[in-house]
């Protein structure tokens, strides 16, 4: 009866514990797919589709208000050519003789007044010198994308830059909404792209491990020896000893009694083996067995000698500790074998202790962990590299992010260069002042084209550099993400180095 | 004897030890300071001057060649067609209107064409020579203001560097500056928030309490120059912050006083606007230009279409509003990051209900199946 009940409770407890597939009913359904259908929408895809739609819906309005104007500027300005020219007829006509100099001063007037009206129109009108018959206009639909990019990016070139009234209070709201949607969409992407490169990143690493973890494994099967050796001598006193089995041992075994932990001296073990002693005091600290025993076991290896264990060891104990409680697999292969000899045991007794127990008693781990323990262990490199990777986690390293970068700046700076007959510096130049959100304005992609023969060539400079644009961005956002800790960890340690933080 | 010698010797050793202990307390107090919170606008300010200085330095003489030869230019080109003007008319013995009007046209034409490249050298409607030290863009003022934009990542263009050392000299310089920049605004916002929070917390009571509570010892300024300098010392912040609390008294807590939303946003608005009303008024623009610039410096995102300063040649007048538009964005930015720092709290506090309640409305739903499956099984 016990049995079934506590069966009962055991299903009861695993339905509530996993999802159900709910059966016959739709509203649940419906709920589903709604928090699904608005969790996609506020993914990343869903945020970058968003972007995308803003942007080119910003160049379409942009283009219809602006393009207007332009070409009202290019009628204005032949008008002002015509009007010179009629005023010079006229001088012309009215002095019946011609001494040139009189009429050369009239002129020179007319052609000053013509001057001025076009140096108006250049700086306050953003009259580009084309023609009315000329079919490129600064505001196409490529320009009015960029414009609109830059606006929602506030990089704010400003070589194109809104005239009409409309135009300017539209460029006002279009940025209230659109710069915080930007910068959402870009932490979102480069979060993204940085546990991703994060990811690969160990990965590359673990595989390099994998080679010095195996000798290091092959290294340690002497220091069981070693340790024994120790604890023989040390005969009176009870000692826990440390070994480090084969992992073939670990497949079946029933789960050991609890171990009666013991006071240690930690002074006498080797380095290695009391960092993993650390480490396992950690994990029985965590599984809260004997709580205060094992507590005290990690305060006497924590404070009898600071030299073993410095900061580091700490930091990665107590993050080794940290992702302990994330999951519930083994972290570890070396399990800590405890064995409380009486003062009079002879050695050899021990040994044969030790060989009957033989080293693969475990720490109790909660019922439902254990099976799930052994067959981790069973599996040796992999898990290893798991706790390779939980104990340290591997940061990409802030050079490398810097080198990226620079890279990608240096792309940009050639391919430019290239196509606006600009040097090198010019490129780099543009490159960093637009990545940097800066944005002067004074060098950008596409001017050239009006002198190029084909005015589409022009277009498609501007579609590319409004891709380089957002692309550069969200690197830029990417490697902020993964070299935060580091820079803040490494500015932290310069004040208090100063003398800045007492901390 | 020998004792008292060698005491006196340990003395005058333990003297000029602390002389040069002092000294490098005395430089770590100094960088501790102009780190915090005070000390940061100076060097931010200090930042800038250099920058102004630096760049000044550079472009100025660079600039100035490069318009004197556009005004060369455009005398040349002046004269030249006046000169071709005068043969085509003297080439007609009689004269009939479309004969000259056609040719006189391709060379006002091509006259118009050299005065666009000469604006695009630096042309600006400045004749004389002798005028261009007066007007030129990279006059102190103007260089600071340059200096400024390229810190703040405002950016605005119409002063932009020609020269190659100009352009690597700007690379650099941003680099530094902007972190900078960016501790400057997350300092001064954090101090601005909890003295406006402090206020608002105060006005708040005293508008509740009808006045019965007396004026406490404690001043903002006191409370938040003791938190100066803010890195070095956490503990002695949070032994403010309860001080602060304490300060107000059991009724209210200090974390249910968020300042409202649209509070934030009618200060930034206001902002906006008196700025708008201030440089229309000086720079003889209208209101919408001058909200459209002020919205648009403040932003980052920076045009430089409209600048304070471009359509006023007098010397004065041109210092007066660099300087006033320079400060005008230090302070604006400053008051921005503090908005947000207020806002932040009150916005993530509201996505996060919202958050819970469509939560809620799904699991709701989905709650009342578990509960009909599990019904039989007890």
């Amino acid at each position: 009866m016990a049995s079934s009940s506590s069966q009962r409770s055991c299903q009861q407890q695993q339905r509530h514990g996993k999802k159900q597939p709910s059966t016959g009913c739709t509203s649940s359904r419906v709920c589903r797919c709604v928090r699904v259908f608005f969790g996609h929408l506020f993914s990343n895809l869903g945020l970058f589709a968003i972007v995308v739609g803003y942007v080119l819906l910003g160049a379409l309005m942009f283009e219809n208000l602006e393009a207007e104007f332009e070409l009202q500027q290019r009628g204005n300005i032949k008008r002002y050519r015509d009007d010179c020219l009629k005023e010079l007829w006229q001088i012309t006509e009215r002095l019946n003789v011609l001494y040139e100099q009189n009429w050369t001063q009239l002129v020179h007037e007319q052609l000053r007044r013509f001057e001025t009206n076009v140096v108006a129109a250049a700086k306050l009108e953003g009259y580009d010198g084309k023609d009315l018959l000329d079919s490129e206009r600064q505001w196409s639909f490529s320009g009015a994308l960029l414009y609109s990019v830059t606006v929602i990016t506030t990089i704010g070139y400003g070589n194109l830059a809104p005239k009409t009234p409309a135009g300017k209070i539209l460029t006002i709201i279009y940025a209230v909404f659109g710069v915080p949607l930007m910068l959402l969409c870009l932490s979102n992407l480069g979060h993204l792209l940085a546990n991703t490169i994060q990811f690969a990143y160990s990965h590359v690493c673990c595989s390099r491990q994998r080679g010095r973890s195996a000798s290091r494994r092959r290294r340690h099967t002497p220091c069981r020896h070693v340790v024994n050796a120790q604890c023989t001598e040390e005969g009176i006193s009870p000692t826990a000893i440390l070994t480090i089995p084969p992992p073939e041992q670990f497949k079946k075994r029933p789960p050991p009694p609890p171990p009666r932990l013991t006071p240690l001296k930690p002074k006498l073990l080797a380095q290695d083996v009391r960092q993993l002693l650390v480490e396992c005091a950690e994990y029985t600290a965590a599984q809260a067995v004997e709580s205060a025993a094992s507590h005290q076991v990690l305060h006497d290896l924590r404070h009898t000698d600071h030299t073993a264990l410095d900061d580091e060891d700490l930091d990665s104990a107590s993050r080794y500790h940290s992702s302990l409680e994330r999951n519930a697999n083994t972290p570890t292969k070396q399990p800590l074998i405890q064995c409380s000899p009486p003062a009079s045991v002879p050695s050899t007794t021990m040994s044969s202790l030790q060989q009957r127990q033989s080293c693969s008693m475990e720490l109790p781990a909660p019922g439902s962990a254990c099976s799930s323990d052994t067959s981790e262990r069973s599996r040796s490199s992999s898990s290893s590299c798991e706790a390779e990777s939980n104990n340290k986690r591997r940061r990409v390293p802030v050079t490398l992010v810097l080198v990226i970068l620079s890279g990608y700046i240096c792309l940009g700076a050639t391919v430019f260069a290239a196509w606006e007959d600009w040097s090198l510096l010019d490129g780099a130049y543009f490159c960093f002042i637009t990545l940097s959100t800066i944005g002067f304005g004074d060098l950008v992609p596409g001017k050239s084209f009006q002198r190029a023969a084909n005015p589409d060539g022009g277009q498609i400079q501007l579609v590319v550099c409004c891709a380089y644009l957002l692309v550069g961005l969200v690197l830029i956002a990417t490697a902020f993400s993964l070299v935060q800790e580091e820079v803040v960890l490494k500015c932290t340690k310069a004040a208090r180095w100063i003398g800045i933080s007492t901390k | 004897m020998e004792r008292k010698r060698s005491s006196r010797h340990r003395q005058r050793y333990r003297k000029r030890k602390t002389t040069c202990d002092k000294i490098k307390d005395f430089i770590r107090e100094f960088i501790a300071f102009m780190f915090s919170n005070v000390g940061i606008i100076g060097l931010v300010v200090g930042y800038t001057i250099c920058g102004a200085f630096m760049f000044q330095a550079i472009e100025g003489t660079e600039a100035s060649d490069d318009r004197e030869e556009a005004i060369k230019d455009i005398h040349s080109a002046r004269s030249k067609t006046r000169d071709r003007l005068w043969e085509i008319t003297q080439k007609f013995n009689v004269l009939e209107e479309e004969a000259w009007r056609e040719q006189a046209a391709s060379e006002v034409l091509k006259f118009q064409m050299e005065v666009i490249d000469a604006i695009n050298k630096g042309y600006d409607g400045v004749d004389d020579v002798k005028d261009l030290s007066e007007t030129s863009q990279w006059s102190f003022s103007g260089a600071f203001l340059y200096s400024l934009t390229v810190i703040t990542t405002i950016g605005y263009g119409n002063v932009a560097p020609k020269t190659e050392w100009g352009k690597v000299a700007t690379i650099f310089y941003a680099i530094i500056g902007m972190p900078l920049f960016l501790l400057y605004l997350s300092n001064i916002g954090d101090i601005l928030a909890k003295s406006f929070k402090w206020s608002y917390a105060k006005c708040c009571l005293c508008r509740g309490c009808g006045g019965n509570r007396d004026s406490r010892s404690v001043s903002p300024e006191n409370s938040v120059a003791v938190q100066v300098p803010e890195i070095i010392d956490e503990t002695d912040e949070q032994y403010e912050e309860s001080h602060i609390e304490s300060t107000l008294g059991d009724s209210v807590k200090d974390d249910t006083i968020t300042v409202p939303v649209t509070l934030c946003l009618a200060i930034m608005v206001g902002y906006v606007c008196g700025g708008a009303i201030l440089f229309s008024k000086w720079e003889d623009w209208d209101f919408l230009d001058g909200s459209y610039f002020c919205f648009i410096s403040l932003s980052t995102i920076g045009f430089g279409d409209i600048v304070p300063g471009d359509q006023i040649y007098a010397s004065k007048g041109l210092d007066m509003s660099f300087i006033f538009c320079s400060m005008y964005l230090m302070l604006g930015m400053a008051i921005i990051a503090m908005c947000f720092n207020l806002m932040q709290e009150e916005v993530i506090h509201k996505f996060r209900s919202c958050v819970k309640a469509v939560k809620n409305c799904c699991s709701c739903s989905g709650a009342r199946d578990d509960d009909v499956d599990t019904a039989p099984i007890e």
